[in-house]
């Protein structure tokens, strides 16, 4: 079935994406009410801002109201032509839970769930099938087995449940749920939509997974020096440049050779003084930029799109820690990426 | 119809000069500057530091978007500073006073703004009529009042901790309420609450009384606030008003710097040396060299192409009537440096098209006056294109009779001078404009195919020059078919012989579907099917070639048919302006003369924007599509540097 109005709307919205000015604009404010000022001004935070006092407003909470934003924005593109009612495109509704389920199992780990339920967002609760705030309850790895019981995250973390009844490492829970996650998106894509809409979709899905896999190798390489076996089993077996490729990358002694050889790949970056997270959200906007042009199904305009929102909200909150931290805007301004 | 002639500058001198050198070339204007450690430049490597003039000037556009002078045009020339340090001591100077009062308001802004929550909470709590200083000196039991976002609000019963929380009222983002928790455990439960985003309101000590007195204090409170807000922000004017001239000076000086300072990341440097790599416009060789007089730096001027790592950048070379159109040029691409400037034959062949397909005296004058607001508000170029189509379509409209859409004003003329074949109505010469309109399409087609012979030959490209569909053979075959059609349907004459169907159309045929091997064996007196492809068959050469070939013969023919529009839009507009003329007949004396205006001006607008659009197509497609090459360089003067985002 043809949405063309959604991708249509989707380009819509995507032209009123911030742009490098307004990200000019908002590192010269020197105060969060100033930004929030500024924002208030914008067409997209206009509405979501207006009962805001700027003045009054907590950091976290404008945080918070920006990733809403990007997440009504996904609710208003989805119901545009009832493309909610199929399981493909809740997708970002999964990926926020499993975010969730992520924060949670690290909260846990620290003995933090009261600090973890006051950072569930709560606008998610609405369309989640996952009691995420009901978690909070739970203080040990059954039960946490058992609340999530009949939902579908409950097979995944299941089978690394321990025999001696230990708790199972963290970073392989980490890795379970996002595999399951894309494993997910990428079935449903199979399912449900054309060949030709699969294949852009499983391109994201690889973009998004490649450069996850190398920040994750760049910093174990970095600070804990281990070796590709090791790095390859903590990294999400889901590529756009291939695996072998990436096997490669994970094999370099140093990290300036795994930056190069991405270079020598699709993730060419422009700005080598920038960090790695920005450098990867960089090559990440210019992989899926071009998919929001040319691509005319909805699917992967809206997924792509998603994934432009996730890197406008990670810009953002970079600028406001910034600003309440008194760093050096033109340093931040520097690393953000546009 | 050339390019601007360039010379390609070598600049070597001390490191420590390096600065020196940019300001020369600063001053030189129009120098285009290369990135000296490009391969070419043997060894050299580019300098990799941080520029001191960033965070500095980061700080200016900040503290100017503070004191709202940000928009005010500064003067560079004004500002003496140099340094960082001395930017820095300015702005420290201005900084702690405006640090100082702009906290000030800052805190007033908070001081009001919690008053105005209060007095919203206060004015939710009306109906309260409990004393609140009763509430407040509870022994064991602590009361917050406030509001938390609704998002947060639901997560309340899932804390397992002694509180409870009493929703008072509620809007689309906010949950109005109090809470009361245990003395022993206010501070955990503060904490958590904070955590929820949970924004206090806090009722002032001395606030006795019900909601209603509490209320009133408030206002009172906020009335003073408002006043002390303004007072601050006339200080924060006066300061504003003393020192932003200064500043905005400042701000320009430092972009300058911090753009001149960018510009040593294109010099290459080796040991203590560097190099800067550049082109210069033969004219302003001169004012290069008085630049760098008196200077210890190597200034060399070689030929343009004498360094393979740089390609010399294109500057088209246009008079006065045809420099507009090197904005269409532009837009397709710009020539290769010392290719074929196509500018001056655009400018020809669209003001022509345009005057033909929309040839109206009355409206041609209405778009060359236009073309003065045009030209001076948005676009230079825009208005002169706009001044030269409008003149045609004003001769083109003499020509047509028309003056506003009505076609029979110029009659009288005529008939007074005794030219009896003019006016050409466009309803009673059909085919004598349909047949111009193929005719003109020829006409142009083949003058595309010359261009490309003539600009294929200069650059010794035989296989576009001689055996291409663009070059001799191609222009012999559509020549003669062309010939052929004509001769045969319109002038009944059998030209159709057999040494005109062999010489003239067979032969130039099989050279252009050989064109690979011919060229390849003019060049290197050697036979092959491809000059890349090294495993081309004969089988593989011979598909290729004719779905090629088909596609040629297919271009010869939409391309030519294409030029049936321009006979078309002669046709539409005269259409166009009787629906006005018709529809004005049946209005009264007054409506007529607003149907009249209203018609011409959406004639005008709607049609003269689809025949610009038209003609651009007719101009890409079937006319550039023949001879032009872009993939030249666009000329950046190093002043224009300066003015990027990312230096």
């Amino acid at each position: 079935m043809s949405n063309d109005a959604t991708v249509a709307k989707i380009r819509t919205v995507f032209g009123a994406a911030l742009t490098e000015a307004d990200y000019h604009e908002m590192t010269n404010r020197q105060t969060v009410t100033e930004l929030c000022d500024y924002l208030k001004g914008l067409k997209r935070f206009h509405v979501l801002l207006s009962d805001i006092e700027p003045s009054t407003i907590h950091r976290g909470y404008l945080e918070q109201l920006i990733k809403k934003e990007s997440f009504m924005t996904y609710r208003r593109l989805i119901k545009f032509e009832q493309l909610d009612r199929g399981e493909f495109f809740k997708f970002y509704i999964k990926k926020a839970e499993t975010l969730q389920l992520i924060s949670f199992l690290h909260m846990y780990e620290a003995g933090m769930n009261e600090e973890y339920l006051a950072s569930v967002p709560g606008y998610i609760t609405e369309y989640s099938k996952v009691d995420l705030l009901g978690l909070a309850s739970c203080h040990s790895y059954d039960e946490i087995l058992s609340h999530l019981k009949k939902t579908e995250y409950y097979r995944p973390l299941k089978h690394l449940k321990r025999s001696d009844g230990s708790e199972p490492e963290l970073a392989k829970a980490e890795r379970a749920l996002r595999v399951h996650y894309y494993k997910r998106v990428l079935e449903a894509a199979k399912k449900e939509l054309a060949e030709s809409e699969y294949k852009e979709i499983a391109k994201l899905v690889g973009t998004d997974a490649d450069l996850i896999n190398y920040t994750n190798a760049y910093r174990m390489k970095k600070y804990f020096a281990l070796d590709k076996e090791e790095i390859e089993n903590r990294s999400l077996p889901f590529s756009r440049i291939g695996i072998r490729k990436m096997r490669e990358v994970y094999a370099c002694e140093e990290t300036d050779d795994m930056e190069r050889l991405m270079d020598k790949s699709v993730y060419r970056n422009d700005s080598p003084e920038q960090t790695i997270e920005s450098r990867n959200a960089k090559a990440r906007i210019k992989a899926v930029r071009h998919m929001i042009e040319l691509t005319s199904s909805a699917a992967a305009a809206l997924y792509a799109f998603m994934m432009i929102c996730d890197i406008e909200t990670a810009n953002l909150t970079h600028i406001i820690e910034g600003i309440r931290y008194k760093a050096d805007l033109s340093e931040i301004e520097a690393q953000l990426a546009i | 119809m050339a390019t601007e002639k360039m010379e390609l500058v070598n600049i070597n001198g001390a490191l420590v000069q390096l600065d020196e050198a940019i300001e020369a070339l600063l001053k030189s204007e129009s120098f285009h500057i290369e990135e000296g450690f490009s391969h070419s430049a043997g060894g050299y490597k580019p300098l990799n530091e941080k520029n001191p003039y960033s965070p500095i000037l980061k700080k200016f556009t900040s503290l100017c978007t503070g004191l709202e002078c940000e928009h005010e045009k500064g003067d560079r020339t004004k500002c003496d500073l140099t340094t960082p340090e001395e930017f820095e001591e300015l702005y420290k100077k201005v900084y702690s006073v405006y640090i100082e009062l702009e906290n000030r308001r800052n805190e007033l802004d908070k001081h009001i703004a919690e008053r105005n929550e209060a007095s919203v909470q206060t004015a939710h709590l009306k109906g309260m009529d409990t004393d609140l200083s009763r509430l407040f000196g509870l022994e064991y039991i602590s009361i917050r009042f406030g509001r938390l976002p609704s998002d947060n609000a639901k997560k309340l019963s899932y804390f397992d901790r002694n509180f409870f929380f009493f929703e008072f009222d509620q809007d689309l983002t906010y949950t109005y309420g109090m809470y009361a928790c245990p003395k022993t455990e206010k501070e955990e439960i503060d904490e958590i609450f904070k955590t929820l985003f949970f924004e206090r309101t806090r009722i002032p000590d001395f606030v006795k009384g019900n909601a209603s007195s509490a209320h009133s204090v408030l206002q009172q409170e906020i009335a003073q606030g408002m006043k002390d807000l303004e007072l601050t922000e006339d200080k924060i004017k006066d300061l504003s008003d003393k020192y932003k001239m200064q500043l905005v000076d400042a701000c320009e000086k430092l972009k300058y710097l911090k753009g001149a300072f960018t510009l040593r990341r294109k010099a290459g440097t080796l040991k203590n040396k560097f190099l800067i790599k550049g082109f210069i416009p033969v004219k302003d060789k001169q004012q290069l060299q008085s630049a760098f007089a008196g200077k210890d730096m190597d200034v060399t001027f070689l030929p343009p192409d004498s360094d393979s790592g740089c390609k010399p950048p294109t500057i088209l070379k246009n008079g006065l009537l045809t420099r507009p159109f090197k904005m269409l040029v532009g837009m397709y691409g710009l020539p290769t440096y010392g290719g074929f400037d196509p500018t001056a034959f655009v400018a020809l062949t669209y003001s022509l098209l345009f005057g033909i397909m929309f040839g109206d005296l009355g409206q041609g004058f209405l778009i060359a006056l236009l073309s003065i607001p045009v030209g001076k508000k948005l676009s230079k170029d825009m208005g002169g294109i706009m001044l030269r189509c409008g003149i045609c379509s004003m001769i083109f409209g003499t020509l047509y009779g028309s003056v506003f859409g009505i076609e029979d004003m110029l009659d009288p003329v005529y008939e007074e001078i005794g030219i009896d074949f003019l006016p050409l109505r466009a309803f009673e010469s059909t085919n004598f404009i349909l047949f111009t309109a193929v005719g003109i399409g020829i006409f142009l087609i083949v003058v595309s195919m010359l261009i490309n012979i003539f600009t294929s030959f200069k650059r010794k490209d035989i296989e576009s020059a001689v055996f291409g569909a663009n070059g001799i053979c191609g222009l012999v075959f559509y020549g003669s078919i062309v010939f052929a059609v004509v001769s045969t349907m319109m002038l009944d004459m059998e030209v159709m012989s057999a040494p005109f169907i062999i010489f003239l159309i067979v032969i130039p045929a099989l050279c252009i579907f050989c064109r690979v091997p011919f060229a390849i064996f003019a060049k290197y007196r050697q036979w092959k099917f491809s000059e890349h492809d090294e495993k081309m068959t004969l089988g593989g050469f011979i598909v290729e070639n004719f779905f090629e070939m088909f596609e040629f013969v297919l271009s010869y023919i939409s391309n030519t048919m294409s030029f049936l529009r321009v006979g078309g839009f002669v046709m539409s507009h005269a259409g166009m302006m009787l629906v006005v003329m018709t529809l004005m007949e049946g209005m009264s004396k007054v409506g007529q003369p607003i149907v009249f205006v209203i018609g011409n001006l959406f004639v005008m607008a709607m049609e003269g924007m689809i025949v610009a659009i038209q003609i651009i197509r007719l101009e890409f497609y079937e006319i550039f599509s023949r001879f032009y090459l872009g993939g030249g360089k666009e000329y950046v003067p190093i002043t224009s540097e300066l003015l990027k985002d990312d230096i």
